[in-house]
C-alpha cells in the first residue's frame, strides 16, 4: 500500500485505542496497538526505500502456516515481491536492513512476541507490562511519518 | 483457556465494538472481529471436545483443519472467520475503501458468532 494508506489505518486504530480502556478491554487494545504498530512499520520502511509502496491492488500476503514460513520458498518468493510485511518476522532475509529500521523491527516483534498472553488469554496487564508495550509502539511509531501524538 | 473465558472475552470484546462505526472505523471493526471470532471459535471447539482447553487454533488459514471435519455447530463460525480473513486482506491490507454491503456481511458474521457464543456457555 501508499505511506498514506499506512497512515490513514494507523490514525484508525489510535482513534479506536483513545477510546478503549486497556485493562477493561485488554484483548482488543494490545490487539490494535499491535496493527498500528504493523502499519507504522510499513509507512516507514516504505518512507527509507526499503520496501516498495504498492499501487492499488496488489496485497499483502501471509504465509500458510506461521512457522512454515522461513522454509516455503513460494512464500519467501511472494513475500519479496510484496510490498507490505503483515508481522516484523515476516523479513525476507535478503532484504538489508539500516540501524534505524532494525530498532523498529526489534520493538514492533516485542509487541508481536508479548501481545499473545493478553490477546489470547486472560493474564491480567501489569501497570509495569502496559508500560513496556507503550514505550515499545512509542518508539516505532516515532520512525513513521505520523503526524500528531500517540493517544496512549 | 477455558471455554468460560473465551465466552466472557467475546461478548465484552463484541460490545465494546459496537461504539465502532463504518466507513472511518472499516479496519478497528474488522481486527476487533478478528479477535472475537478466535475466542467464539476456540471456546466452541473446547465445548465441542474437538480441541482441549490447552490447545487453540489461531485461525483457519493457520490450521491443517478443515470444515468437513469439525463438529457440525463449530462450521458456521469456521465460515464466518473464512469470510473474515477475506475482509482482512480486503481493507486493512488493501489500498481499497470499504464497499456499500460491508456493513452487511460483518453484520452477518457478528450474528454468527454471538449465537455461537452463547451456545459455548451454555
Amino acid at each position: 500500500m501508499r505511506i498514506q494508506d499506512h497512515i490513514e489505518r494507523v490514525q484508525a486504530f489510535e482513534r479506536a485505542l483513545s477510546r478503549l480502556d486497556p485493562h477493561a478491554d485488554m484483548q482488543l487494545y494490545i490487539w490494535f496497538l499491535e496493527k498500528a504498530g504493523a502499519h507504522c512499520m510499513n509507512a516507514a520502511l516504505h518512507r527509507w526505500g526499503i520496501t516498495p509502496e504498492i499501487p492499488e491492488g496488489a496485497e499483502a500476503i501471509e504465509p500458510p502456516d506461521e512457522n512454515a514460513a522461513w522454509e516455503d520458498a513460494a512464500f519467501y518468493h511472494n513475500m519479496a515481491r510484496a510490498g507490505d510485511w503483515i508481522h516484523s518476522r515476516y523479513k525476507p532475509d535478503r532484504v538489508k536492513i539500516t540501524k534505524e529500521a532494525g530498532i523498529l523491527l526489534e520493538k514492533l516483534f516485542f509487541i508481536e512476541e508479548e501481545r499473545a498472553d493478553y490477546v489470547r488469554g486472560v493474564k491480567p496487564l501489569s501497570n509495569e507490562m502496559f508500560a513496556k508495550f507503550k514505550n515499545a509502539y512509542q518508539t516505532v511509531r516515532a520512525f513513521a511519518p505520523v503526524p500528531g501524538e500517540p493517544p496512549l | 483457556m477455558k471455554r468460560e473465558d473465551h465466552a466472557g472475552v467475546a461478548g465484552r470484546a463484541l460490545a465494546a465494538l459496537e461504539q465502532f462505526s463504518l466507513p472511518e472505523d472499516a479496519p478497528v471493526l474488522i481486527e476487533g472481529s478478528y479477535v472475537v471470532a478466535y475466542h467464539v471459535l476456540n471456546g466452541l471447539m473446547h465445548k465441542e471436545c474437538a480441541l482441549p482447553e490447552d490447545r487453540h487454533i489461531n485461525s483457519p488459514a493457520h490450521s491443517p483443519l478443515s470444515l468437513d471435519n469439525l463438529p457440525e455447530a463449530v462450521r458456521p463460525v469456521w465460515q464466518a472467520f473464512e469470510d473474515l480473513q477475506e475482509l482482512r486482506i480486503a481493507y486493512v491490507w488493501s489500498p481499497g475503501t470499504p464497499s456499500d454491503d460491508l456493513q452487511k456481511r460483518l453484520e452477518g458474521l457478528w450474528q454468527v458468532f454471538r449465537a455461537a457464543n452463547q451456545l459455548s456457555k451454555n
